[in-house]
């Protein structure tokens, strides 16, 4: 995964399935969980991830990396427009991805403590639940069927909110 | 979860409430009602009077009804959107709620006060009718308030303010009217501007006195724990009073330099632009229509004239009647209306300001953030559902 100049300081970040990502500390510090463990000194070389699988963790370190080589906004106050449009699109291009996926990636970056991800994961699937109806609603997210309400909840629930089902 | 819900239409949040068990309890949960209030989009909160055209014949059985037109109207959540680089505005339906079909508000008139979290003050009037309510359109709940402590005569001038405290978080309407006293031979006062209080959920209003401010009668403007009224007092120092919500007082408050604020006071209007204070000012003898904006809450100085637009190129409607600014929209243009009839749009950038025909006479508007706030939360109050 390393493409960057060999003078950086490097992390190894290693996937529940065993696999491991050399990466640029830099492009690490996005996460303020392990931004914490660097500065707490409490990373060794190799920085386990238990709980993320390979391919949710590749497209997290993408996301990472692409954000950290774009400029900051608080760096500069007028930087260039064109970044933040780039950003902008690499964005939208990262959330088209299945629904699975985008919630693992939510979790995943929810545990690392990425802010701008978690946003990004969270907007993508208000848009997509957006206006539609609880049942559909539960297909799109696969809702654990031993939680669902009651018949009698469920009317219960619709006709003290009549209003918001016509 | 609350994180991805709160960024939802209010429309799809209640269809939320039904995806799952989870999602119910989530959804009432005060850690997600406050996230949503934070995130809330900017609405106006407008409210239809009786609109000519919805009076059909079979109303007129009950000819005291038709003949006076007395009717409670219809408060409609609109969610105004402009474009930048187009003067189009969109403009989408958040909720209704249709006060005529209510029992409780039959032959009567409604008031808009105010609306601070969601929750919205209503004033029913009319003959001996004088009611004060808070209510929350989006879950449909409402309280009413107790009776006022005086009793007499119907006062000759009222206005009301709703708010929150900053400290207390407490939720207050306060009453100022103009009682009439009787002759006093040593006094040549005949009239007194006196005050009451009801905390929300305290089940009871309670005397402040005398106000010794001459304030305005159109209803108080709520920003930052306090609530503001323009001074009808040529000679008072300050144009502008206050009643902090906390700690229940009444003070003059900083308005911009008097000597500029020459017009009438009924071409004067409170409201809030982009979250600072403004003072809007249409007075036929100023060339210009003026918005006074108060950068900085409470510093005088910071007081500027923030928009000036030409009386030549307000619409005909504009140049000779009071103008209500009810909101800024995100991408800057400025919503206002007159005569309760016409909707205008003011863009900063462009210096045009054009007529907008989609919402039909007679309607008062009211900057609005939908919330889930629930009234249960002031109980003993009786909290009862539309």
């Amino acid at each position: 995964m390393s493409t960057s100049s060999s003078s950086s300081k490097k992390i190894v970040l290693k996937s529940a399935d065993n696999e491991t990502f050399e990466i640029d500390e830099i492009v690490a510090l996005e996460s303020q969980a392990i931004k914490n463990m660097i500065e707490d000194e409490c990373a060794d070389n190799v920085i386990p991830l238990g709980n993320i699988d390979s391919k949710t963790l590749s497209k997290i370190i993408e996301y990472c990396k692409k954000h950290a080589e774009s400029p900051k906004k608080d760096d500069n106050a007028d930087i260039d427009e064109k970044a933040v449009e780039d950003l902008k699109s690499f964005d939208a291009e990262f959330a088209k991805v299945d629904m699975p996926l985008i919630q693992d990636i939510l979790m995943a970056a929810n545990f690392l403590n990425i802010d701008n991800l978690i946003g990004l994961m969270c907007r993508t699937i208000a848009d997509r639940i957006k206006g539609k109806t609880p049942e559909e609603i539960r297909k799109i997210l696969n809702i654990n069927k031993n939680d669902l309400l009651s018949p009698e909840q469920e009317a219960k629930a619709r006709e003290e909110n009549s209003w918001a089902f016509d | 979860m609350a994180d991805i819900i709160s960024r939802l239409p209010v429309k799809t949040i209640i269809h939320c409430k039904s995806v799952c068990k989870n999602w119910r309890e989530l959804v009432s949960d005060s850690y997600f009602i406050n996230l949503h209030l934070s995130r809330s989009p900017r609405c106006v909160m407008i409210h239809h009077k009786i609109q000519p055209d919805l009076v059909s014949e079979s109303d007129s059985e009950d000819e005291d009804e038709t003949v006076n037109l007395v009717r409670p109207g219809v408060l409609k959540c609109l969610e105004i959107k402009g474009e930048l680089d187009t003067s189009h505005l969109h403009h989408a339906i958040v909720t209704s709620l249709d006060l005529n079909v209510t029992p409780i508000f039959k032959n009567t008139k409604i008031l808009q006060v105010g609306s601070v979290n969601g929750l919205v003050c209503l004033r029913q009037y009319r003959d001996e009718v004088d009611n004060t309510y808070v209510c929350n359109p989006i879950t449909r709940e409402y309280v009413i308030l107790p009776r006022p402590q005086y009793v007499g005569s119907i006062p000759l001038i009222n206005t009301y303010g709703f708010g929150v405290g900053l400290v207390t978080k407490e939720y207050k309407v306060v009453w100022i009217f103009l009682r009439t006293i009787p002759q006093n031979p040593t006094s040549s006062l005949s009239y007194l501007f006196e005050a009451e209080v009801c905390t929300l959920g305290a089940g009871q209003w309670r005397r402040l006195g005398h106000v010794p401010y001459l304030i305005n009668a159109s209803n108080g403007l709520f920003l930052n724990g306090c609530v503001h009224w323009i001074v009808n007092d040529k000679h008072s120092p300050e144009r502008l009073c206050s009643f902090n919500i906390d700690n229940e007082t009444f003070e003059l408050f900083p308005s911009p330099p008097t000597e500029e604020i020459v017009g009438d006071v009924c071409y004067q209007n409170l409201g809030i632009l982009n979250g600072c204070l403004n003072l809007s000012d249409s007075s036929l003898f100023e060339p210009d229509f003026t918005i006074w904006v108060m950068k900085e809450y409470g510093f005088k100085k910071s007081w500027c004239k923030e928009v000036v637009i030409k009386r030549s190129i307000m619409p005909n409607v504009g140049r000779f009647l009071p103008v209500y600014l009810i909101e800024s929209l995100d991408d800057g243009s400025i919503l206002m209306f007159v005569d309760e009839s016409s909707l205008l749009v003011y863009c900063p950038r462009k210096k045009t300001i054009e007529k907008r025909d989609f919402l039909k006479p007679y309607f008062t508007g009211k900057a609005y953030r939908p919330s889930f706030l629930k009234l249960e939360a002031f109980e003993p109050q009786r909290v009862l559902v539309f």
